[in-house]
């Protein structure tokens, strides 16, 4: 529910619509079945879906994500990589996302944007990216 | 029984503990789920240390208490914000020095130094009306906090950077936890001790983390064990004629003792540790 929080206000209840839009959330990013289990005893990657449905509860307009693959195994890269192309291409959502991982980048994002000591170094297409 | 009932001191001490119990178990869920338990223990020398100063100055101990706890939460919260140290470096920080000067100010006081002992071990049956008016504040107080800000409070415990990042007022947060903190251990300071109330604070909340992983069931188990706790610890003492704040505080560590025993958390960790090493096991 702490993804709705900042929708209700410091002294706002949480409503019926409220846990609709968890409920929804959670199902989009596959992780209704979480729904009872404590945050602590989640996988990597299952903490991640969970932090993503938090995002999404919050209605965003843009999603900024900072290393949303770190520390996780190779299958759960996949699966939160996955999930993030599919986010993007259903709910048209802007995402930003900020990573060291260049191979996740490459196959996630339509416009790479390579920074060096904080100053945009270059600008370039997924394809450009790849090829460079 | 019913005589024991009837008697004005023991009902007195009745309300008293039953009072400290849930203001204090209500504060340490937040102090055990923040994993600064030893802020109990800081704030209680605080305390002490400023009805000390009280007693040498010859003001009223229970304020100048009140505003000594104020000072340590005032303290503490900017230095356990800086980024260069831990909160419990900064908690150990403000202990020592609390420590100091209360040990400073109880060699300052001439004569008998019965009125500041006291302080430290608390005296339940002899509770005033004053310090019973102060509890019951205090245990309204924290738990209508607890209540009203429950989702901030949630979102701060859980991380307080999230609760920065969703727009809720963590710092304020923060701070008004140490604050409750220092109120509740000033209130309980004449009727459990300056030394035992650290007990009543983190032992009810430590085994109700046991039992649940929902903190608002915890709020509820802690202050069930809290008064419990109270209520088992003052007749016990009665019966058996043993000093009350310490049969009150052996009371909350046993009853942690049995919460951890039926804890179903340790079950499942077993549960897990066991089929980790029959995963293990070679073919």
């Amino acid at each position: 529910m702490m993804g709705r929080y900042a929708r209700i206000g410091i002294f706002g209840r949480i409503k019926t619509r409220d846990r609709k839009i968890v409920q929804d959330s959670l199902e989009r990013v596959d992780a209704s079945h979480l729904t009872n289990r404590p945050y602590g005893q989640l996988s990597g990657g299952e903490m991640q879906r969970v932090n993503l449905a938090r995002a999404l509860a919050q209605q965003p307009r843009l999603l900024l994500l900072d290393e949303p693959t770190t520390f996780l195994d190779a299958e759960s890269q996949q699966t939160v990589r996955q999930l993030l192309l599919s986010i993007h291409s259903q709910e048209n959502l802007t995402t930003i996302v900020v990573s060291h991982d260049a191979d996740m980048l490459a196959g996630l994002c339509d416009e790479i944007v390579v920074m060096r000591h904080g100053s945009i170094e270059r600008t370039m297409s997924s394809r450009e990216f790849a090829d460079a | 029984m019913l005589e024991m009932l009837r008697d004005p001191f023991f009902q007195r001490a009745a309300l008293a503990t039953l009072l400290a119990g849930i203001a204090c178990s209500t504060v340490g869920v937040l102090v055990v789920t923040m994993r600064v338990s030893f802020l109990g223990v800081c704030m209680s020398h605080a305390a002490f240390a400023g009805a000390l100063l009280g007693l040498v100055i010859g003001v009223n101990p229970m304020c100048s208490a009140i505003v000594l706890s104020l000072v340590a939460a005032g303290v503490l919260g900017p230095l356990a914000d800086r980024g260069d140290f831990s909160p419990d470096t900064a908690i150990g920080i403000v202990f020592s020095s609390a420590l100091g000067v209360s040990f400073l100010l109880l060699s300052m006081i001439p004569g008998p130094k019965t009125e500041a002992l006291g302080l430290l071990w608390g005296s339940v049956l002899t509770v005033s009306s004053g310090s019973l008016y102060l509890l019951a504040a205090v245990a309204a107080a924290t738990s209508l906090l607890a209540i009203g800000f429950f989702k901030e409070i949630q979102t701060v415990i859980f991380s307080r950077e999230l609760a920065r990042s969703l727009g809720l007022p963590a710092t304020v947060v923060f701070y008004g936890i140490l604050v409750t903190s220092g109120l509740t251990t000033t209130a309980s300071l004449n009727a459990i001790g300056g030394l035992l109330v650290f007990s009543l604070m983190v032992n009810p909340a430590a085994a109700a983390y046991q039992l649940t992983y929902s903190l608002r069931k915890m709020f509820i188990i802690s202050a069930v064990l809290g008064i419990a706790s109270g209520g088992l610890g003052l007749l016990l003492s009665w019966y058996l004629n043993l000093p009350t704040g310490a049969v009150i505080i052996v009371t909350s560590c046993v009853l942690f003792a049995l919460a951890n025993v039926f804890s179903p958390k340790r079950r499942a960790l077993k549960t897990n540790v066991n089929e980790g090493e029959a995963h293990e096991q070679p073919g």
